[in-house]
């Protein structure tokens, strides 16, 4: 009897098709997130940044900054409003799993040269290419007219960080040159 | 054409079929696509249906999805009111399917679904018979003429509604074009619910800009069934201050009681106005498949749906989402694309759980909406739904609906962000 509720189990189980896996609770809501900034993140926008495979902590930061108006924002700071802390840990968890997905609206005119010392002062926290440390979200092949516009916000004060500090000294230009060196890094 | 010519000629393999028209199928009655695995049809591909086929693929990518869809071609609502305001062209609007097959796998069916066999798990198409384990349906919305005294197929012909982006958004665009200056538009809006509550006021924004730099002396008369604007309310207003005054006469509480072709006039209590462009928006309800499926209860205009998994209390393995659903069964929520996209992914998350003997998952809902108010500016409204387990529906987070605090070109910078990202997520 024993023998035969064995066998009939063994059979269940390797018959049985394999289930796919379901969406967690934070994929769940994060697929909202697509709407604005594509499937999975992959922003196609000019503007809307890049988010899948962003750094969490620092999906974290901007996602609670909006919720509790650090961050000023548009839409963002209404739809954050909609979810506990706790879900936005897992939203943000979510994002952070997805794949980085370069944007297509580099600035595209002519391959930028920008001397080493010209970027170090970034790499420090955002890496050598961009890509992203610990401590600095990834830029490198960020849509760059949300580079551009992040940057002027931290110059004129809409978007404080104190680690943006050197940018208050920093030209129009100086801004188009470092939005297409990392914008086009691949 | 026979099947393996097609096939050949379109240079796609037997594995990832696309676009299986009737002129595939015209000599063959009966079944099509004979089903063998665990299969989904989804019928209806709008922003809510191809959302679903292609997130039911991107969560379990050996389930057969087949999208059935009678349009060749996806033309989007959102962004087809700046095509009738001139400052965007149909091409811009418009899209395939064709990435959805080559992508993802999903079987297009170039087809118009007729008919629903519940018991049998099959549906009736214009191509043929098409089985299914699961089927979700996404069937739009479509117009209550009966509502309007003389609004016969004539008068339907010469008043278009242009809330189905499409042929109707070209003669909307067309007629104000030839619009002899000196004449009036008339818009009038339904009582809401209607698709896109926003749509109908983000519209006058467009054509009076239009009027105004185009038709000297030309205004805009907007009947509003509402007693007031039914989204973004101030902001449409205060634009409408600032850049249409003298152009557009706002009436609300304006309930067309008659219409006429030979006068070009409409009747409402107050008044008898007469336009030389008519763009009338009559009472909504769900899309005619809805009807033809059973699936809306007698004297009902919209489906009735179960708020955690869509599916319909009427015919079982059958889930219904977008503008169709009925916001007093599942909770009020704008008849939106980006709502219908939401929904579109709840759905699949859902199916795939309950085709395996899982429980149905809670959806995450959301809205986001920019409307344009002139070339370059523009305003949102935002919206985030949860369910709720003692009411058994949707309920709207407080905290997180709203509108932008106020008009900017940064927005309508946005705005145009968000059309792309919607559009590539449904069918990119």
């Amino acid at each position: 009897m024993k023998a035969t509720l064995f066998i009939a189990a063994v059979l269940a189980v390797s018959t049985a098709p394999a289930l796919a896996a379901l969406p967690g609770d934070g994929e769940r809501m994060a697929a909202t997130c697509a709407g604005c900034h594509g499937t999975r993140g992959a922003s196609p926008g000019t503007h809307i940044p890049v988010i899948g495979g962003q750094s969490s902590d620092y999906v974290k930061k901007t996602m609670k900054g909006y919720k509790e108006g650090t961050r000023a924002g548009g839409v963002m700071a209404n739809l954050s409003k909609g979810y506990s802390d706790q879900q936005i840990d897992q939203i943000t968890e979510a994002v952070a799993s997805w794949k980085w997905q370069n944007s297509q609206n580099a600035r595209k005119k002519g391959k930028i040269k920008i001397s080493a010392s010209g970027t170090e002062v970034c790499a420090g926290c955002h890496g050598a290419k961009g890509q992203g440390t610990p401590i600095g979200p990834h830029i490198s092949g960020q849509a760059a007219g949300y580079l551009k516009e992040a940057l002027s916000e931290y110059r004129s004060g809409r978007r404080t960080a104190a680690e943006m500090g050197m940018v208050k000294e920093m030209t129009d230009q100086d801004f188009d040159k470092l939005v297409k060196f990392y914008s086009q890094q691949k | 054409m026979k099947r393996r010519e097609f096939i050949k000629q379109t240079g796609i393999g037997i594995g990832v079929l696309a676009l299986w028209g009737p002129q595939v199928f015209s000599a063959h009655a009966g079944e099509i696509l004979p089903k063998k695995g665990r299969r989904v049809v989804v019928a209806g591909g709008g922003f809510g249906g191809a959302t679903a086929a292609k997130y039911l693929k991107l969560i379990d990518p050996k389930l057969d999805v087949v999208l059935v869809e009678q349009r060749e071609r996806f033309i989007s609502c959102p962004v087809s009111n700046m095509v009738i305001g001139g400052f965007k062209e149909m091409k811009d609007i418009t899209m395939d399917y064709k990435v959805l097959a080559r992508k993802y796998g999903i079987k297009i069916v170039n087809a118009q679904m007729t008919g629903l066999d519940a018991t049998a798990h099959t549906i009736e198409t214009s191509a043929g018979k098409i089985a299914y384990d699961r089927l979700i349906v996404s069937p739009g919305i479509d117009f209550m003429y009966e509502n309007i005294p003389g609004m016969d197929p004539q008068a339907q012909a010469l008043f278009p509604h242009a809330m189905k982006a499409g042929d109707q958004t070209v003669q909307l665009r067309r007629e104000l074009v030839a619009l002899v200056p000196g004449q009036n538009v008339i818009i009038t809006i339904p009582e809401a619910p209607y698709r896109c509550p926003p749509g109908p006021y983000e519209r006058a924004c467009m054509i009076a800009h239009y009027l105004k730099q185009n038709k000297k002396g030309s205004r805009l008369i907007i009947l509003d069934a509402n007693e007031d604007v039914v989204s973004k309310g101030k902001l449409f207003k205060a634009a409408w201050k600032d850049y249409y005054e003298g152009i557009i006469d706002y009436r609300p509480d304006s309930t067309i009681k008659k219409v006429d072709v030979a006068t070009r006039s409409i009747v409402t209590v107050a008044a008898e106005v007469q336009g030389g462009v008519i763009n009338i928006i009559p009472d909504q309800k769900a899309g005619l498949l809805a009807f033809q499926s059973g699936l809306v209860p007698p004297k009902r205009r919209w489906v009735p749906v179960s708020a955690l998994s869509f599916e319909s209390p009427i015919h079982k393995d059958v889930h219904v989402i977008g503008d169709a659903t009925d916001g007093e069964v599942i909770g009020s929520m704008p008849k939106s694309g980006f709502v219908a996209s939401t929904m579109g992914k709840a759905v699949a998350a859902s199916v795939v759980a309950m085709m395996s003997g899982r429980e149905p998952l809670p959806p995450s809902l959301a809205n986001t909406c920019y409307s344009m108010v002139n070339e370059r500016e523009a305003i949102y409204v935002t919206g985030v739904f949860e369910f709720d387990a003692r009411t058994k529906k949707m309920a709207g987070v407080k905290a997180a609906g709203g509108v932008s605090p106020e008009r900017s070109e940064r927005l309508g910078i946005q705005a145009e962000d968000w059309a792309r990202s919607i559009w590539s997520d449904t069918l990119g």
